[in-house]
């Protein structure tokens, strides 16, 4: 089952909680990584899903990722748009995109993501605990299985 | 595709090299006979011989510029290991192919059966593949996720409009259509498409991270 502090760390996260985000992350231990990362990985396939729906024009992606040069403008570093723009048409169909991007980069990449999306789409806050629960049954499918 | 590139700018190094050194050669042998030669031929060789040195000196900038492109791209991507020319650890990353025509390429005739799976399904394979080198990354939420979240400033008004579409309700999920209100269920209609393929990703990930745990890797490793 998907952990409680995975959960609290994306919601502080979407909800741009910092000073419980910073609390949350010193208590998950390096071990849980993989769930961690399992469960990140789930809630930015939703948020994708949130957004495009289950397809997704390469027009639609490159508004999305100039919306996103432009939302984080003053971020430092900067975002990476051709990572952005890799990492979603990967997840879009064309994975071969994902299997060459470092991980550390993949999982910038999710953060930037689920927060701009979760913070614009209306419906997310209002029902986050929908969507993280959501996210966890997705993770735990693959988590479950040994 | 990096490393290929990275073996031809080596390969380029050494065959400038290997023209130089050539070069150098000939123009010891036509200096001799220019000594004592006031064949005008010899006087043209010379001035070609120039020429080789310009069009050398060239290749060389042409192959430091391929350099510069190789390491803007690896940074971009974010897959950088070095493109530090000859000698360089480039065999350690392989840039994604951002390229229509280099996917559709790579792709033409690699139908196993994936084709059957959704976008997604495949989406995730690739995705949890990453999990393996991650803790070699270090990302801790505060450094991979934090400041972003800081820095986040959309427009007062979303400006653009979303092109998000109803969930997919043509697939199967236990005999019932979603219920519009049900959000949960209605994300994980989509989840069912991903279960069977994301399940054994990660479950062969889970055995490679274990593998990775039991070789020392940096317990400290980690996006909390």
């Amino acid at each position: 089952m998907a952990r409680q502090t995975h959960k609290d760390l994306i919601r502080a996260h979407v909800i741009g909680d910092m000073t419980a985000g910073d609390a949350i992350s010193e208590q998950i231990p390096g071990e849980e990584q993989l769930e961690l990362f399992g469960y990140t990985t789930a809630f930015f396939i939703l948020m994708l899903q949130q957004r495009f729906g289950e397809t997704a024009s390469r027009e639609a992606i490159t508004e999305f990722v100039e919306e996103m040069k432009y939302d984080y403008r003053s971020a430092e570093p900067p975002i990476r748009p051709l990572l952005i723009e890799g990492a979603i048409r990967g997840v879009f169909g064309e994975e071969g995109l994902l299997e060459d991007i470092a991980t550390g980069e993949l999982v910038k990449v999710y953060y930037q993501v689920i927060a701009k999306i979760a913070v614009q789409d209306p419906d997310v806050i209002p029902k986050l605990d929908e969507y993280l629960d959501a996210a966890g049954q997705l993770a735990d499918t693959w988590a479950e299985e040994d | 595709m990096v490393s290929a590139a990275l073996a031809t700018l080596d390969e380029a190094h050494e065959l400038i090299q290997l023209a130089r050194q050539k070069h150098e050669d000939a123009r010891a042998e036509l200096d001799g006979i220019t000594a004592t030669s006031v064949n005008p031929k010899v006087e043209s060789s010379s001035a070609k011989l120039g020429q080789v040195v310009a069009s050398l000196d060239a290749a060389v900038v042409w192959r430091d510029s391929g350099l510069e492109v190789l390491d803007s791209y690896l940074d971009q991507i974010g897959a950088r290991g070095s493109a530090g020319g000859k000698g360089s650890q480039g065999d350690q990353v392989t840039a994604p192919k951002l390229k229509s025509s280099d996917l559709e390429k790579e792709h033409a005739g690699s139908d196993d059966g994936d084709s059957t799976k959704s976008a997604f399904q495949r989406a995730m394979r690739s995705t949890v593949r990453n999990v393996g080198d991650f803790q070699k990354q270090g990302q801790t939420w505060t450094a991979a996720g934090r400041s972003y979240r800081v820095n986040l400033d959309p427009p007062p008004t979303r400006t653009h409009a979303g092109t998000a579409q109803p969930v997919d309700t043509t697939v199967p999920t236990q005999g019932t259509a979603p219920d519009p209100s049900d959000i949960a269920g209605n994300l994980l209609v989509i989840a069912v498409g991903l279960t069977e393929a994301a399940s054994r990703i990660f479950k062969r990930e889970k055995e490679k991270h274990g593998k990775a745990d039991a070789q020392g890797s940096d317990p400290g490793a980690r996006h909390r």
